[in-house]
């Protein structure tokens, strides 16, 4: 892979993710029998965003949603490049942290309420991403992603319960029911719209753009337990990604604590299970 | 500037405020979303910010208490905007006309852009008002070309229009 | 300047100018004396490390072990005078076994330690110096001020006098403890600063203070009796010659003797007290009490410092045994429960405390871990945690003089009033836990050499996802401003020396993390390369020394997918994505051009009152929004606190278990 092809990927992945989000609208109308909006619905919101005024309650505000924008694209960068997992991690937690304070600049109950909440997500995903890093090092002898590609068996056989702990993190990483906390997608209501409530215009567009890039980040994270072939691992993607929004449909909304103790109880113990048993 | 319009035209986001109705335009407006209507196959997505809408519903009389609301939530939104009158309440008070509590229609509120009489009406009119209003959005961007809106808040009172679509 | 002209500087300047300040208490001659100390210090440490080689330095003063013996004596003594003035059973039991023993050593055993050398200057101790000497100083200049400021009553310029008597004597013996290397040597230095923290936590002088203080002091004592068995141990099994820290080290008895391992577990739990590991944490949130810059202090390049040295100094000798893998898990259980402490507290000092011991524990679970790169990362987290430490707590101390309060509650919104103090406390916690600075990548390090012990992984993980829970928690509640505040509000002004100790301490925090590459190629690494070699890799192959400027982001490899190399922490890149960060919404923003809007409050926003921060409540009253932050007092309360220091006492029980057996 060369620069170009970074360079490509870091422009291309909000194109993607934002196809995908539109084919999510269209999937979630016709589980419910409706006819939904077009596949470009997500470029048509967020152009149009981008073209409204825009009003901002203090200046931190926008500069950490700016920043939060920022390290999704880096951590993406990491990604395609194939670097340190961990390291990813640490970027991709920068970019949500930037979030949850963005939320915070601004003295509004309802962002506030889901700033915190989305730093109770954070504490919910970020254990099972971790162990991701270790599961790929005690698997390729290495913590950078390039690791899995010299491999010739998939990650998932070896990690089977870590990859469901990776599903049970991609509902909160996706923002999708049960686990949509802190920020509710479309059409779900909310208190208010949680932490994107004091967003407006080209800011909330700038949101919008960054749950693009993270969709691609998240398939890449599920594409990465079967790299070869290519298309078995685009297939487990797309697979993960349309058993996300069955979920999301089917799912009402759970509570705070639930989510916690869910993905403490569950996710890290059977990261911790899938790692101790591969290690022994 | 034209794909900005057909964005704007596509997109439209609405935020439901109930001034003071008898809630039966409310359910018309809901109904507009479930799968027989499904509102958003237009893009349109009910919205809970003022911050993030681009239209305005507002159905039932405006009175003592829902005006102040009304204004405020109005100018948190931001340029272009629309505000649709659902309803004959919201459009010129109805049968509560000059009633002692009311103080008449959105229109002494809030600059209206688009009415729908009708107690309640229909979904499909409700449709049509929405739609109505996507092209009025981008008309008023190209108009004034999105510009610097300082907020203008404060109750000034008697701002009607009488711009019908 | 020679080595006796160095000492003078580096031990004997900081006890003139102590006494200076005490007896003479001009600000004038205080304010000139500390800034020329401070400078002297910066200007030796400077020295030291373009002297000092490969090679350590060996300095013998056999004519001064009697004097130190009896100042050790006459230290005790005044501990148990403590302890019978203030009727605390415990302090006079733990003081007199203490003096007992010693004098049983001494008496008794009669050592003969005249081929020990006192003190051994090596590689380590000039990282432990620079810290010491900079940061120290540094915290030194910001005392002035504060002291300034500080509410003494009465006879104020006699209280400080006492204060920097104790302040500035405790930069001269921590300098001297780093140095020793005669066990006795040590355990003077280590009770000094025993004495200095249990003066300095008790300068107020009120109920509390004093209670923290002789809290402190007993804690603290534990350690010392741990350690005066550890020398009784060593002297009655291997003679006089044991007594020396450097021969502790490279022996490489511990697999050959029960003793000598039990005398190095006890060794160990010294270093755990004054590391304030769990349980003994209760000190260390006590001394809260304390003026700032004596939390500063003892945070950053003291005191907790001087217990995690011991335990890296000591890693070599207690390395591939049991010992050592039970030491990783109790640091890394410390790291995990402080971190989950952080979170439930809402006093800012005790926040910043909870952190330091959690990355106290995380430095002791590197030494446990006992690879090349732990040992660097452990090297390296003590150099960041100092600087980043050193940093939020003077920024605390100035928010505290004027929010009037410790509570981070109460700093709501401290963006607007005090900007240049969100802009430091908002680098030192960046730095603490945020890619590109130096504690996250020594904290990369350290994840990444867990993984041979997978416990320790899974304790490392869960502290590492709470760490960011608790700052981003505190950072959150001093951002939230309401619309316009900044426009309202009067920002504080600084008085000059906050600026220079604040921006001094901010800008080297990022200069360092900028030149990460110098700092591990030029002190970090050559300080542990006597006993981790470079060639020989960890057991988990990373390797620090392979870490170069071309290395941190090379596209030959990431891109080329020849060689896959094991952890790589992709400097250049973060650094990039940190200017864009910053660059960026200085582009593309145009704050003229749009407008401020209010905050959403579902529409019933008021006008009333000074801020727009009313709404239309019940009955059309006017209410104030009022915000927040989330404790989770319902999970976390002092039970938690008992259970988890009932697992910390239970694992360091098994620790001692594992040696014994």
């Amino acid at each position: 892979m060369s620069w170009a092809l970074v360079g490509i990927g870091v422009l291309g992945a909000p194109l993607l993710g934002g196809l995908l989000f539109g084919i999510d609208r269209k999937i979630t109308a016709r589980l419910q029998g409706r006819k939904g909006p077009p596949i470009v619905q997500p470029f048509y919101d967020v152009i149009k965003l981008l073209a409204k005024d825009s009003t901002y309650t203090n200046r931190r505000q926008v500069f950490y949603l700016y920043s939060h924008l920022l390290w999704m694209l880096v951590a993406l960068v990491i990604l395609l490049t194939r670097q340190d997992f961990l390291v990813f991690v640490f970027a991709l937690t920068f970019s949500e942290v930037s979030l949850a304070l963005a939320g915070f600049a601004t003295k509004s109950p309802y962002s506030h309420v889901g700033s915190n909440r989305e730093l109770l997500q954070i504490l919910a995903s970020e254990p099972v991403l971790v162990f991701m890093a270790f599961a790929l090092y005690l698997a390729t002898g290495s913590f950078l992603t390039g690791g899995v590609f010299l491999i010739d068996e998939p990650l998932l056989f070896s990690y089977p319960l870590l990859f469901l702990a990776v599903l049970l993190v991609l509902t909160i990483l996706m923002r999708k029911s049960p686990f949509d906390i802190s920020s509710s997608a479309h059409a779900h209501q909310e208190i208010v719209r949680g932490i994107s409530t004091e967003f407006s215009g080209k800011y909330l567009a700038l949101l919008e753009i960054a749950h693009w890039v993270e969709l691609i980040i998240i398939l890449i994270i599920v594409f990465l337990f079967w790299v070869k072939p290519w298309w078995a691992g685009v297939l487990l993607a797309l697979g993960a990604y349309f058993l996300e929004l069955l979920i999301d449909n089917t799912y009402a909304r759970l509570k705070l604590g639930t989510m916690v103790r869910t993905t403490w109880a569950w996710g890290f113990g059977l990261s911790l299970v899938n790692i101790l048993y591969f290690t022994l | 500037m034209n794909l900005v319009h057909l964005a704007q035209a596509k997109s439209p986001w609405v935020l439901h405020y109930d001034a003071s109705s008898c809630n039966g335009c409310d359910i018309e407006t809901v109904a507009c979303l479930t799968p027989l209507y499904d509102i958003e196959r237009f893009g349109a997505v009910p919205i809970g910010s003022p911050k993030h809408a681009d239209m305005l519903l507002v159905t039932g009389n405006v009175n003592h208490k829902s005006k102040r609301v009304l204004r405020n939530i109005y100018d948190q939104m931001t340029e272009p905007k629309v505000v649709v009158a659902i309803g004959i309440c919201a459009t010129s008070s109805g049968v509560f006309h000059q009633s002692y509590n009311v103080l008449g229609g959105a229109d002494q509120a809030v600059p209206v852009d688009v009415y729908i009489s009708g107690c309640p009406p229909r979904p499909e009119a409700i449709i049509d008002a929405i739609i109505m209003g996507a092209e009025k959005l981008k008309k008023k961007w190209k108009e004034e070309e999105h510009p610097v809106k300082r907020s203008n808040q404060g109750s000034d009172t008697e701002r009607s229009t009488a711009d019908v679509g | 300047m020679t080595w006796n002209q160095f000492l003078l500087v580096a031990l004997a300047l900081p006890l003139v100018v102590a006494l200076l300040n005490y007896l003479v208490r001009l600000p004038q001659i205080r304010k000139g004396s500390i800034i020329v100390m401070a400078l002297a210090l910066i200007a030796s440490a400077v020295w030291l490390h373009t002297r000092v080689g490969d090679n350590a330095v060996v300095l013998s003063f056999p004519w001064a072990d009697l004097t130190i013996l009896i100042l050790d004596l006459a230290i005790l003594a005044y501990i148990t005078y403590v302890g019978i003035e203030r009727r605390h059973p415990y302090i006079i039991a733990l003081a007199v076994l203490q003096l007992a023993g010693l004098l049983y050593i001494e008496l008794g055993l009669r050592p003969d330690v005249s081929e020990v050398p006192s003190l051994v200057i090596d590689r380590l101790s000039v990282v432990m110096y620079l810290v010491v000497a900079v940061i120290g100083s540094i915290i030194c200049v910001y005392a002035l001020q504060y002291m300034e400021e500080h509410d003494d009553r009465a006879h104020p310029e006699e209280r400080k006098g006492r204060f920097f008597l104790w302040f500035v004597l405790f930069l001269g013996i921590m300098n001297g403890l780093i140095f020793a290397n005669n066990l006795f040597w040590l355990y003077f230095f280590w009770e000094a600063t025993t004495l200095c923290s249990f003066q300095l936590i008790g300068h107020d002088d009120t109920r509390e203070s004093r209670d923290n203080a002789l809290l402190a002091l007993f804690l603290n004592s534990i350690g010392g009796l741990a350690m005066i068995a550890a020398i009784f141990l060593l002297v009655n099994t291997f003679g006089g010659a044991a007594a020396s820290l450097s021969a502790v080290v490279n022996s490489g008895l511990a697999v050959l003797s029960t003793s000598f391992l039990i005398a190095l577990a006890f060794l160990v739990i010294g270093g755990f007290t004054k590391a304030a590991q769990l349980p003994f944490q209760n000190w260390l949130l006590g001394a809260m009490v304390a003026p700032t810059p004596v939390s500063a202090l003892l945070h950053s390049s003291t005191m907790v410092k001087a217990g995690v040295y011991l335990i890296l100094r000591l890693a070599p000798a207690y390395s591939g045994l049991p010992l050592s893998t039970a030491i990783a898990i109790f640091g890394g259980f410390t790291f995990l429960a402080a971190s989950l402490l952080a979170v439930a507290d809402d006093n800012a000092k005790r926040v910043l405390a909870y952190s330091t011991v959690a990355n106290l524990g995380l430095i002791v679970a590197c030494c446990g871990i006992n690879t090349s790169l732990a040992v660097n990362a452990a090297v390296l987290l003590i150099v960041f945690h100092a600087v980043c430490k050193a940093l939020l707590f003077m920024g605390v101390g100035v928010i505290e003089h004027n929010v009037g309060s410790r509570n981070i509650e109460n700093m709501e919104g401290l963006a607007a009033r005090m900007p240049a103090m969100m802009l430091v406390v908002s680098i030192g916690v960046f730095g603490m836990f945020l890619p590109p600075f130096g504690v996250l990548f020594a904290k990369w390090a350290a994840m990444e050499a867990s993984i041979r012990e997978p416990l320790l992984v899974a304790l490392l993980v869960a502290g590492s996802t709470l760490t960011a829970l608790f700052w981003t928690k505190w950072l959150g509640r001093m951002l939230s401003t309401y619309p316009r505040e900044e426009e309202e509000v009067q920002p504080v002004s600084m008085p000059g020396y906050y600026v220079t100790s604040l921006g001094t301490l901010a800008l080297g925090l990022v200069l360092l993390s900028l030149g990460l590459p110098a700092v591990v190629n030029g002190l970090v690494l050559p300080s542990t390369m006597t006993w981790y070699p470079p060639a020989i890799q960890g057991m988990s192959g990373l390797n620090l020394a392979a870490f170069s400027w071309a290395n941190y982001y090379n596209p030959e490899i990431i891109l080329g997918n020849a060689v896959v190399p094991e952890g790589l922490f992709p400097l250049g890149l973060l650094f990039i994505g940190l200017l864009l960060m910053l660059v960026i919404p200085m582009a593309f923003f145009e704050p003229e051009k749009e407008r401020v809007g209010d905050i959403y409050l579902s529409g019933e926003n008021l006008d009333e009152g000074p801020l727009p921060l009313y709404f239309a409540g019940a009955m059309e009253s006017p209410s104030k929004v009022s915000l927040g932050g989330y404790y989770f007092r319902g999970v976390l309360n002092d039970r938690t606190v008992l259970s988890l220091n009932i697992v910390a006492a239970a694992l360091m029980v098994m620790m001692i278990g594992v040696v014994a057996s």
